[in-house]
């Protein structure tokens, strides 16, 4: 992948973030301390900046830089969890051109540390459930399908069925599961930024 | 003696609790390093896994390290710190694990020539259960 893709990628990324900042920060209001879309946002922003200095290196190193840079500037649980998910996906990057089962696998490494870092798992009420509706859509898709955009829009509906599905549940991850029963009715604002963030890499490169 | 790196989501209300800390255990001259980690540029809230990591460096240069924390986000970066540090140091860093205020105040009390910040945290635990009749 060419470095100007991935700083396209990003630049869409932040813009779209930036644009659902305010509802970000109120879907987290609702079961969270509200600050999701302001941290994620100033994370992204943070990246973007940085994608200025990524002329001549790896995704692999590139993907290192973001997880640092999410790491120093996000401030929230979900930063730290978007980070080491860059930082653990990094090494499996390290290779010319990637496949979609290279995207899948990468996926996957994310959903598994994120997993294990916040103690959590799908069906808790948190960006795992989109990635896993994510991940499932792709892996289905590619039993019929080589074209990666075909894959990757199936991906992000399958994500935002997954971010759905977490208004019924009942959270047991984070802040929110201090509400139990009362945390029904809320989608989860780490499941939207999720799908934000893989609907944009779908858009940049749809539009490219 | 253990290296301390305090880390929670508000650099202010860290310096406090190591004021206090200090303040209640007798303001003595300390032979060890206490190092506020906390918050993110300017005055908001957050941590910062990049800077706790520059903290427990700095700590490690001289010692081992125990690290004190809230809630949330401070415990994942802390974690996330200690993790990015090279095979070899790793050992030598403990999160506590135990409430930041009573703890802190403790270890200032405990903390002495020679302790491993392991032994530091298991002396804490067990006071931190007295203290609260647990």
């Amino acid at each position: 992948m060419q470095v100007s893709t991935t700083q396209g990628i990003i630049a869409t990324i932040t813009k779209n973030l930036e644009t659902h900042k305010d509802e970000l920060d109120g879907l987290d209001r609702d079961i969270g301390d509200g600050d999701h879309g302001s941290n994620i946002v100033r994370g992204f922003e943070a990246v973007l900046e940085d994608s200025k200095t990524w002329e001549g290196l790896t995704l692999a190193a590139i993907m290192k830089k973001i997880g640092m840079t999410l790491l120093a500037k996000v401030g929230g649980a979900s930063g730290v969890l978007y980070a080491s998910a860059c930082l653990k996906i990094s090494p499996a990057l390290n290779k010319e051109t990637l496949s979609t089962a290279d995207f899948l696998n990468a996926i996957n490494i994310a959903m598994l540390e994120i997993a294990t870092k916040g103690k959590s798992a799908v069906g808790n009420k948190t960006m795992l459930d989109a990635m896993d509706g994510f991940s499932t859509a792709l892996a289905n898709k590619m039993q019929n399908s080589d074209n990666f955009l075909e894959i990757l829009a199936d991906g992000v509906a399958g994500a935002k069925e997954g971010a759905e599905r977490t208004k019924d549940m009942v959270a047991k991850s984070g802040r929110a599961s201090y509400l139990g029963e009362r945390s029904i009715g809320h989608v989860d604002a780490g499941a939207t930024s999720f799908c934000i963030i893989v609907g944009s890499i779908l858009e940049y490169l749809e539009n490219k | 003696m253990a290296n301390l790196v305090v880390v929670s989501h508000s650099f202010a209300l860290a310096a406090e609790v190591i004021r206090f800390a200090k303040v209640m255990s007798g303001n003595k001259d300390l032979d060890y390093k206490i190092i506020n980690a906390s918050g993110m540029d300017g005055d908001t809230f957050g941590t910062d896994g990049v800077k706790i990591n520059q903290a427990v460096m700095e700590g490690l240069a001289d010692s081992d390290v125990l690290i004190f924390h809230e809630i949330g986000s401070s415990i994942l970066s802390a974690e996330m710190a200690v993790e990015m540090l090279e095979e070899g140091f790793k050992d030598k860093v403990v999160l506590a694990r135990l409430p930041l205020v009573e703890s802190l105040f403790v270890a200032l009390n405990v903390n002495s020539k020679g302790m491993k910040a392991v032994v530091l945290q298991d002396i804490l635990r067990t006071e931190i259960r007295d203290l609260f009749d647990m």
